[in-house]
């Protein structure tokens, strides 16, 4: 047998694709430092995290990532994209590039790909658990109601939140996370 | 057959049973390599008789037990995880016999973790992915039929001071061998029989309606069912009868394997929170839950819980009952299987909240703690793999209706 | 139902199956410390190493090397040469992407390099002392039925041991779809056929019935289609799932008469071996109906499914289950000849094929019952 015939191969990488997760991440960070000072319920589940608490959501195993901590006064803040040199409690891993694209384009929603395993969560279940909640309403706030309805389990009726939510909490966030403040 | 697009499953475990199942150990042992097996147990089993049991079969064995450790506490802790893992170096044993209920095999799987990659401390494999090769040979003896964790990858392990439940997950924490012999299960009194099998049921119908549900946790769910249906009843009326016993252990290890795969939902969530809040044992928050996780689930699974009825009832009823009923039979046959239950145990097997009491007599779930289980619940990580959402409201008000023992008034099921 | 006396049942392989699977890959060997595949596929099925190879990007797993020849059998030659391929690049694991003779040289590649000596050495029941190397299964067609099953092959010998279970059979439509449609038909035939038999063997008990429930169900309900639209990604891999669970089921079962006469058959025509298993197990089933034995609860209900069993009275449960199942053969219309005789088969062989199959089944099944289910299936009854 020639060996030469059958090659080692080094895999290559899905550039595009980390990319588009890459801003997905970027926006969906910002919008969760957005939606806690606008929505009660995300400032409720940041406030009950304990002091100096941040987590990274991401793509095993070299990313990309985004970073979103715990403030002192209990906010969430953006903390970037580089985990390197940061103390993160809780990682929210995705297995790989395919599946994390599943989960972005909206096509997977995020208990379904908890259930189906495609997440490796390192850290406290129960804020694993406060983190989805968060995503499921930041979902909601983003995007237009026949998407996220496939995204979240059950799309809320958006008189349980306020009416000052429904469109102001949406553009707030929405400037925001576009804008980064 | 429901094909999901996209499922993993696996139950990589060997199944022995049988009526004299036992007797393989020696056999068993062997072919795993081992020769000085520690037995990790409690008093419970050790006082049925039934490591006697277990001694017995191993007569005549070339294999020596090492080790007998017999005090596993109800809750696995990781304090005791460490010491019987010292035990097992001390006396050089090379494998564990893990003969009990959820806790012994918690414990065991815990154990054999640092029996197999050192350490001495458990706490130190906590995380994803620490446990990544082959483990000593584990064979699991489970002496209720319920909890399925002879073929589960997970060991629940508390540490009391940091007041956490921290679970090892890996799929090399799967027993080698499930070995299931009907002597086990044959002395367990009926009011402690009625409420294990039910959390198996609970189990093969959350698996049912979960998010991961899949053609083999279906097949093994709707085996299970058919199994415990059959001969629940049965065996709590003749406690002992054999082939009734080995029956609920076959279909409580189909049950184990159908939810380790698909997981387990609202049923599993509220009790979880109600054992950790008020200490009421798993099953029995299992049997009186189950009816309102699948009214609950209803308006997203009606399909699939119209077709637990045939495993539930049998053909005829099945037939009998036209398409579009059948989801509310089966939630009704669910209810009367608690009742039945209820009478054949003169009263012992609760059906709601109010109704269960400790040895004094004492409620052990009054209702002023109702708002503390419903904000448990929601730190539990089985909310994630219900059909529906579970948000601390809607978990209060099921409780509040399984206070009271008063089926759900479906209007305050938000729908979305 | 009711359980037996005694049993035994191990359902090795862990199952991934849909969207995405082959990118569980790497996630999926790194959770066994493995790193560096050796990659198997067969050369003359286009796509699948591309794929492969795809859906390891961005990962931190080397394919060590990427095998895509042609075996055309497993023999202790070229078994040698891939381990030494294997040892060379410093390989740690296998994931070979195919079916028939390139899977029992992985399987017995991994023999090899594990237990360090001739993979015919381990020929015979429970001969492999130990666990093996960590070793992926991706279906494209299980055209022997053994891919997914604790067997492999070895210059025509056969080695058996829960220890070459696959680890995982990662079933994706970018493998499954590219099977050739003769490929899919008899990959059906003989799961479902397995599943039939290990359902009717002595040794069933409720986690095989579970097991062969399912696949039964699957194949009924997607192998015509898939025969008829070959390039259904859906469908292909509703197939390939029930094909290898059904390996699962028949891996606990002995082999049966439709099993050991269809395999001798085949040995001696070369017309391929599912379809005889196909011929043989309706005549089985009608066989079975006529006995004392009977079909049994639970194949009726596999055969027809909870709706159409159910609404039969138990006394017709076994005619509305045959019923089911020829309806599954009607709509493969002519792919399955009607009976031996379609098939060209001189009848002169079955009397050779009948002892042959004795000989296979270790003396467990007798001449008789052989003789008797081929003079059935001859004339198709
Ligand atoms: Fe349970």
């Amino acid at each position: 047998m020639n060996h030469d015939s059958y090659p080692e191969i080094k895999p290559g990488k899905k550039t595009l694709k980390r990319i588009y997760i890459a801003v997905m991440l970027l926006i969906v960070g910002r919008a969760i430092q957005a939606a806690c000072r606008t929505d009660s319920t995300v400032k409720k589940e940041f406030q009950n995290f304990k002091d100096g608490f941040a987590f990274s959501l991401g793509v095993h195993p070299f990313g990309p990532w985004m970073i979103v901590g715990r403030d002192e006064k209990g906010r969430a803040k953006y903390l970037g994209w580089k985990p390197e040199g940061k103390k993160i409690s809780l990682k929210m891993n995705i297995k790989n590039v395919e599946a994390a694209m599943l989960v972005f384009t909206f096509m997977e929603s995020t208990s379904v790909a908890f259930a189906r395993n495609r997440f490796v969560v390192d850290g406290d279940l129960i804020d694993a658990l406060a983190i989805v909640r968060v995503l499921d309403l930041v979902e909601v706030y983003l995007l237009p109601k026949l998407i996220a309805g496939l995204a979240v389990k059950r799309y809320p009726k958006w008189s349980e939140l306020s009416p000052v939510k429904k469109h102001l909490g949406r553009i707030v966030i929405y400037t925001r996370a576009l804008l980064g403040f | 057959m429901f094909l999901p697009d996209y499922y993993e499953f696996c139950a990589r475990v060997k199944t022995v049973a049988g009526h004299r199942a036992l007797d393989r150990i020696p056999e068993l042992l062997s072919s795993l390599g081992s020769s000085r097996p520690m037995i990790v147990t409690d008093r419970g089993v050790v006082g049925a008789g039934l490591i006697k049991l277990v001694n017995a079969a191993m007569k005549g064995s070339k294999a020596k037990i090492g080790a007998l450790y017999d005090e596993t506490p109800p809750d696995s802790e990781y304090t005791v995880v460490n010491s019987v893992a010292k035990l097992y170096r001390a006396k050089k044993c090379d494998s564990i016999l893990a003969v009990g209920g959820g806790s012994v095999m918690d414990t065991a799987k815990g154990v054999n973790i640092l029996a197999s990659l050192g350490g001495s401390n458990i706490q130190d494999y906590e995380g994803a992915g620490a446990v990544r090769r082959k483990l000593k040979p584990l064979i699991a003896i489970p002496t209720t039929s319920g909890t399925g964790s002879e073929v589960t990858l997970v060991a629940v392990i508390a540490d009391h001071k940091r007041k956490v439940k921290i679970p090892f997950t890996s799929y090399f924490l799967l027993p080698d061998i499930a070995l299931l012999d009907s002597r086990m299960t044959k002395t367990l009194p009926p009011f402690l029989t009625a409420p294990t099998a039910m959390d198996a049921l609970t189990h093969a119908c959350e698996a049912y309606y979960c998010l991961a549900k899949n053609p083999l946790s279906d097949a093994t769910a709707i085996a299970a069912i058919r199994l415990i249906s059959a001969n629940l009843l049965k065996v709590i009326k003749k406690p002992g009868d054999l082939q009734g016993r080995l029956d609920l252990a076959n279909g409580a290890i189909l049950a184990g394997m159908a939810f380790s795969n698909s997981m387990v939902g609202i049923v599993h969530n509220l009790g979880h929170a109600t054992g950790g809040v008020c200490g009421v044992p798993h099953g029995v928050c299992m049997s009186l839950f189950l009816p309102y996780g699948l009214e609950y689930n209803l308006h997203k699974r009606a399909g699939e819980i119209g077709e637990l009825l045939f495993p539930l009832a049998g053909p005829e009823v099945y037939a009998a009952t036209p398409v579009k009923q059948r989801p509310e039979k089966t939630i009704e046959y669910i209810r009367g299987m608690n009742q039945d239950l209820h009478d054949a145990t003169g009263g012992r097997h609760a059906r709601f909240l109010k109704e269960i009491v400790d040895r004094d007599g004492r409620q052990l779930v009054p209702v002023e703690k109702l708002p503390e289980i419903a904000r448990t619940a929601q730190g539990d990580g089985t909310k994630v793999y219900n059909p529906e959402d579970v948000s601390y409201d809607d978990a209060l008000m099921v409780l509040e209706h399984a206070y009271e023992g008063k089926p759900l008034d479906r209007k305050r099921i938000k729908k979305g | 139902m009711q359980s037996p006396a005694y049993y035994e049942y191990l359902g090795r392989p862990k199952m991934i199956s849909g969207k995405r699977a082959l990118e569980q890959i790497p996630a999926e060997l790194e959770g066994y410390g493995a790193s560096r595949p050796l990659v198997m596929v067969e050369g003359a099925t286009p796509g699948v190493g591309a794929a492969i190879t795809k859906a390891m990007y961005d990962s931190n797993l080397v394919i060590g090397a990427l095998f895509d020849g042609h075996v055309a059998g497993s023999t202790s030659g070229i078994v040698r040469e891939l381990a030494g391929l294997h040892a060379a690049r410093k390989c740690d694991s296998i994931v070979v992407a195919g079916g028939g003779p390139l899977v029992d040289a992985a399987k017995c590649v991994n023999i090899e390099l594990t237990q360090k000596k001739a993979a015919i050495q381990f020929s015979g029941e429970n001969k492999i002392p130990k666990e093996l190397g960590p070793f992926v299964l991706v279906p494209v067609a299980l055209v022997s039925g053994y891919e997914a099953s604790r067997y492999a092959f070895i210059d025509g010998k056969m080695c058996g041991s829960d220890f070459l279970s696959p680890d995982m059979v990662i079933i994706d439509s970018r493998a499954s779809s590219k099977a050739a449609p003769a490929q899919t038909l008899s990959s059906g035939l003989i799961a479902l056929a397995h599943a039939i038999e290990a359902i009717l063997s002595p040794q069933a008990n409720p986690i095989m019935g579970s097991y062969a429930y399912a696949a039964i169900r699957l194949l009924s309900e997607n192998l015509p289609a898939a025969v008829r639209k070959p390039k259904d990604g859906k469908k292909s891999v509703a197939v390939a799932n029930g094909c290898a669970i059904a390996a699962t089921a028949f891996s606990n079962a002995p082999a049966g008469v439709v099993h050991c006469l269809a395999e001798a058959l085949s040995d001696a025509t070369g017309v391929d071996p599912g379809v005889y298993m196909g011929i043989l197990v309706r005549s089985l089933v009608r066989k079975r109906m006529e006995d004392k034995a009977g079909l049994g609860d639970e194949l009726c209900l596999a055969l027809s499914g909870p709706a159409v069993y159910s609404v039969s009275e138990a006394k017709r449960r076994p005619e509305a289950a045959l019923q089911s199942l020829n309806s599954v053969f009607g709509e493969l219309g002519n792919a399955v000849p009607a009976d031996l005789a379609a098939t060209g088969t001189p009848e002169g062989q079955l009397g050779p094929a009948a002892k042959n199959a004795v000989k296979a089944s270790s003396a467990k099944l007798s001449e008789k019952e052989c003789m008797d289910l081929l003079e059935r299936a001859w004339g198709g009854k």
